[in-house]
């Protein structure tokens, strides 16, 4: 149904000429440098709140910077779970398909490690605490919970917008944070396999499935897009607070709002609308479903507009 | 070929696992594994067998499920009167 020009022997391929080690990438005891932004502009509201001072916007950015780290590993919970359900399916079957899928599994716990050497760091080093979501266990219960299709849909948005931020925003940034960059490359690297066999996988079970089960899917989808969402909103006012102790002064109810705004704008651009309009994934969700892709683009305008 | 006969000659051989195949059809009072449903009790049942069985019977069962079966509701034991 998905038309795929990929197997799993060539992602198994691939990952194994790009694999890396997390010593390599973050050693530890590494120092983060916090003369530089951690994030592009197109990643980040900071830089849309004139008001705050270059030194405010510089922390704002970084503590959007370590929050967004924060929450691929805290979306990575919920994948590895999954994918290794769809290795389970595979035992004692297909192997090409066995391989690809604990590489997968094996490569999200190394970035959850990688990610969490990170955030170790910064939080040894940025001098003040930041607030980010903790509850990774309760949102993949609540993940995985729905269909199996959806929760493929909702994995596959995911990487392929990973891949988007790194490809569109953060590889040709030369005023970003040289270590933050080594780390999304790294990542992204590995990640183009997995939004692959993401979509073999949904090619799998759509193929058998009735037009009732793919829709219903959708409809899962979209709704895991609005809890997504309510996340975000979550982290953005934990931001704020962080921002309040970090910039030691009074913030107006006014300019509360504001920053908070500008938090939640920018992670939704990121983290929601990027992925729902990524190029691939506009395609092959048509190939599921040329009616519903006119309610996923209608619904990232909304996200967009807001 | 279905994923739980695929499963059952890779590991028992052709012929073996055709026979253990058809015999567990059998004894289940089926034709053929049609539905994701019907895939999700033949997992079940070879659960039961243990050993290298019960894997290929987890390895059925959770196929069946990411293909859309449902897992049976756990029923709580009634307390005692």
């Amino acid at each position: 149904m998905l038309d795929l020009n990929y197997d799993y022997s060539s992602c198994v391929r691939n990952s194994e000429k790009v694999s890396w080690r997390v010593d390599d990438v973050i050693p530890p005891g590494t120092q983060l440098d916090f003369s530089r932004p951690f994030l592009p502009n197109s990643l980040s509201g900071a830089h849309q709140l004139t008001e705050l001072s270059d030194d405010e916007r510089l922390k704002l950015n970084q503590i959007t910077g370590n929050a967004y780290i924060n929450l691929f590993k805290f979306v990575e919970e919920y994948i590895v779970a999954t994918v290794v359900d769809h290795a389970q399916a595979e035992m004692h079957g297909d192997h090409d398909a066995l391989r690809a899928l604990m590489r997968f599994a094996d490569e999200e716990l190394k970035h959850q490690q990688l990610f969490t050497r990170y955030i170790e760091a910064f939080q040894t080093s940025f001098g003040t605490p930041c607030g980010v979501l903790d509850n990774a266990a309760e949102v993949a219960g609540v993940i995985m919970s729905k269909s199996p299709i959806a929760v493929l849909i909702i994995t596959l948005h995911l990487e392929l917008m990973t891949q988007e931020h790194y490809t569109e925003s953060v590889r040709q940034n030369q005023t970003i944070d040289p270590l933050f960059v080594s780390m999304l490359k790294h990542h992204w690297l590995e990640e183009s396999q997995h939004a692959r066999i993401d979509a073999l996988e949904l090619d799998k079970l759509v193929s058998d499935a009735p037009a009732t089960a793919i829709d219903a899917a959708f409809v899962d989808y979209l709704g895991l897009l609005d809890a997504v969402d309510g996340l975000l909103a979550a982290q953005s006012a934990m931001d704020l607070d962080a921002f309040r102790r970090v910039a030691g002064r009074e913030i107006s109810p006014e300019q509360a709002q504001r920053i908070t705004a500008a938090q939640h704008a920018a992670y939704r651009t990121a983290f929601l609308v990027m992925g729902m309009r990524n190029r691939m994934f506009v395609e092959l969700m048509g190939k599921l479903s040329p009616g519903r892709t006119r309610e996923i683009a209608s619904k990232a305008a909304t996200f967009a507009a807001e | 070929m279905t994923p739980a006969l695929q499963k059952l000659t890779n590991l028992m051989g052709a012929e073996r696992g055709r026979r253990f195949f058809d015999q567990m059809l059998d004894e289940l009072g089926m034709t053929a594994l049609a539905t994701p449903q019907d895939s999700l009790r033949f997992g079940e049942a070879l659960m039961e067998h243990g050993g290298v069985l019960a894997s290929i019977g987890r390895s059925v069962k959770i196929h069946a499920i990411l293909h859309g079966a449902n897992p049976k509701p756990t029923v709580s034991a009634a307390p005692p009167a």
